[in-house]
């Protein structure tokens, strides 16, 4: 039998024209014409584009969960993933399917850069604004949530007791008081601060009494930073202590002022260690406050009595811990109170009163380190707030007055059975083949709470192939090619 | 052209095809990672690719007479078709690929067993 040499030459290409097919599609597959690539995956932990969530004692095991449904459940905070990148894309938009239990807040990050603290979040759960009793608002370029009896306008109030911002900014008051003399105010403050005030006649001005106590090994440095807005105004910064020494430094003074200030709230930051104490404040300021973080450093070492931490506070909501058993006590905030028990660890601290008044918080013995969702200042004079507040996953907005939110969150869409579906858009970096992500659930432990997860829908975009398009593609994958051939 | 000489130039031209199809793919994977591993399993495309060229080998060289060659390539063939399903043994896909290779052996030994035309 013979085979005829023209059907003889088809079937011989036959097996070339798939095996170019083959690597056609596995190039079209990676350089897609329309710029989008989708992949609409459950979440069992079996596919090679997103890694289930980890470290796995915050999680149950990706698969099978109770209940009959198929996904994995997050106990724990946060928890960790990470996307496999198909290719070289501007956005990837992602759609998670989820079911909150007894979790008011969730977030989801993706990191920037390689420092593991450097999570961009989103919101994309809030419990309180899921009902009819708030409505969406986009107005005059700002986004958030008011009160259904509300206008549009109550987003825009400047009143910043009333609003919570979470993930957002609000407008700068402009803020402005009248000189006086300089007024000082004995702390013992420990490590860094943020201090918020408003210009005394055109006037910021913060003379600060530092102590280095030398309990860690090395000198130290202080950097202060002034902040109008986003706009950083002034920088300064100075080396204390020595390399070598153990003893209790001298108290010294540094100042830092602006005059012929605008109107508007300052932001005067702090950064330095532990080591470092502030033992008073100097200021023409009329209204100024700290937060949100606070620490009433002890004074051993400087003074023999130790006198009463006493603060005034809109926070409703508290973390408190001590370092040491000098700083075991109770703690009286407003009408409520609550007794530290053990050292290094935090106490979660809620006030149970109505409204968002500052009350007086009162730490007989120092020695306490305060994180607020609010402000904090030292008299109830000098108290205002410089921003609203942040949303917690404790904040209840009934209870504390609350009549506007400003975020960018949108509520997820209902999809029966308690699971809800989000959508986020995330940015890409070109140069990276992963990008790692993090659910935030705070508190969820405490709550006894679980997110459980079990859809994913990644919708990967970049602008359709043109040749121009075609070549910034291929050269930047040639480019991360030779980095990875390179090691770096 | 007979149906021996088309079925050994087939076997080469597909074999080369899959072997040629398998390396750019590994190339592909090597240089963009996860380029084509989430797709598809490149191992098994290689090992049935080199497996026929080893069978084309073989047997060209039975037909011109050089039989040394013949058990020489077929004892390489053996080591990669075990190694590889040793290594590989998890899959579907791959074992079937696998399975398929050692098919091509059997229906090679049995072409060996009835003589193929010399040179």
């Amino acid at each position: 039998m013979t085979v005829p040499r023209p059907i003889a030459i088809a079937l011989f290409l036959l097996p070339w024209c798939l095996a170019i097919t083959g690597i056609a599609w596995l190039l079209i597959l990676r350089f897609p014409p329309s710029g989008t690539t989708t992949f609409d995956l459950p979440f069992d932990g079996r596919s090679a584009w997103i890694d289930p969530f980890l470290p796995s004692e915050r999680v149950t095991p990706p698969g099978a969960q109770d209940g009959n449904w198929r996904g994995q459940r997050i106990l724990g905070d946060p928890v960790y993933s990470s996307l496999r990148l198909p290719g070289i894309y501007d956005t990837v938009d992602l759609s998670v399917e989820f079911r909150p239990t007894r979790q008011p807040t969730l977030e989801l990050g993706i990191m920037r850069g390689t420092d593991v603290a450097s999570y961009e979040y989103t919101p994309i759960w809030f419990d309180a604004l899921q009902s009819s009793d708030w409505r969406s608002v986009s107005t005059s370029g700002s986004h958030g949530y008011v009160r259904s009896n509300l206008p549009d306008s109550a987003l825009m109030t400047a009143d910043a007791s009333t609003q919570l911002i979470w993930h957002a900014s609000a407008t700068m008051p402009l803020l402005t008081d009248p000189g006086r003399t300089p007024q000082t105010t004995r702390v013992s403050l420990r490590g860094a601060h943020d201090f918020w005030a408003v210009p005394a006649d055109g006037r910021v001005s913060f003379s600060f009494e530092f102590q280095d106590s030398n309990r860690s090994r090395g000198s130290d440095a202080i950097v202060m930073r002034v902040f109008r807005g986003s706009e950083e105004l002034r920088t300064d910064a100075i080396g204390v202590g020595g390399t070598r020494e153990g003893a209790m430094g001298r108290v010294f003074v540094k100042e830092i002022s602006l005059d012929h200030q605008p109107p508007g709230v300052y932001h005067i930051q702090l950064i330095m260690d532990d080591d470092v104490f502030i033992r008073s404040v100097t200021t023409p300021s009329t209204h100024w406050v700290v937060g949100p973080r606070l620490v009433f450093g002890d004074l051993v070492g400087y003074a023999t009595s130790t006198p009463s931490a006493v603060a005034w506070s809109d926070s409703r909501h508290l973390i408190l811990e001590t370092f040491h058993t000098e700083g075991l006590q109770r703690i009286d905030f407003g009408r409520d109170s609550t007794t530290l028990v053990k050292t290094h660890e935090q106490i979660r601290f809620d006030r149970s009163d109505v409204g968002s008044a500052p009350q007086v918080l009162v730490a007989p013995k120092g020695d306490v380190r305060i994180i607020g969702d609010g402000w904090f200042a030292f008299t109830k004079d000098a108290f205002f707030s410089p921003a609203p507040r942040r949303v917690t996953d404790e904040t209840d907005v009934v209870r504390e007055g609350m009549t506007s939110v400003r975020t960018p969150y949108e509520r997820p869409e209902a999809i029966g059975d308690g699971w809800y579906r989000a959508h986020v858009r995330l940015s890409l970096d070109p140069t990276v083949d992963h990008a790692r992500i993090a659910l935030s659930a705070p508190g969820i432990s405490s709550r006894n709470g679980s997110v459980d997860i079990r859809r994913v829908t990644l919708v990967y975009q970049r602008p359709p192939l043109n040749f121009g398009e075609w070549w910034r593609t291929v050269r930047q994958e040639l480019i991360n090619a030779w980095r990875r051939l390179r090691g770096s | 052209m007979t149906m021996f000489e088309f079925g050994t130039r087939f076997l080469r031209q597909a074999s080369l095809a899959v072997t040629v199809f398998g390396s750019v793919a590994m190339v592909m994977e090597w240089a963009i990672p996860g380029s084509v591993g989430p797709y598809i399993d490149v191992i098994p495309y290689l090992v049935v690719g080199l497996s026929g060229l080893a069978i084309d080998i073989s047997m060209t060289a039975v037909v011109q007479g050089r039989s040394w060659v013949r058990w020489v390539v077929s004892v390489l063939l053996c080591c990669v078709v075990i190694a590889t399903a040793l290594v590989q043994f998890n899959g579907g896909q791959r074992m079937s690929l696998i399975v398929a290779a050692f098919l091509g052996i059997s229906v090679w030994a049995i072409v060996m067993a009835s003589g193929a035309p010399e040179a």
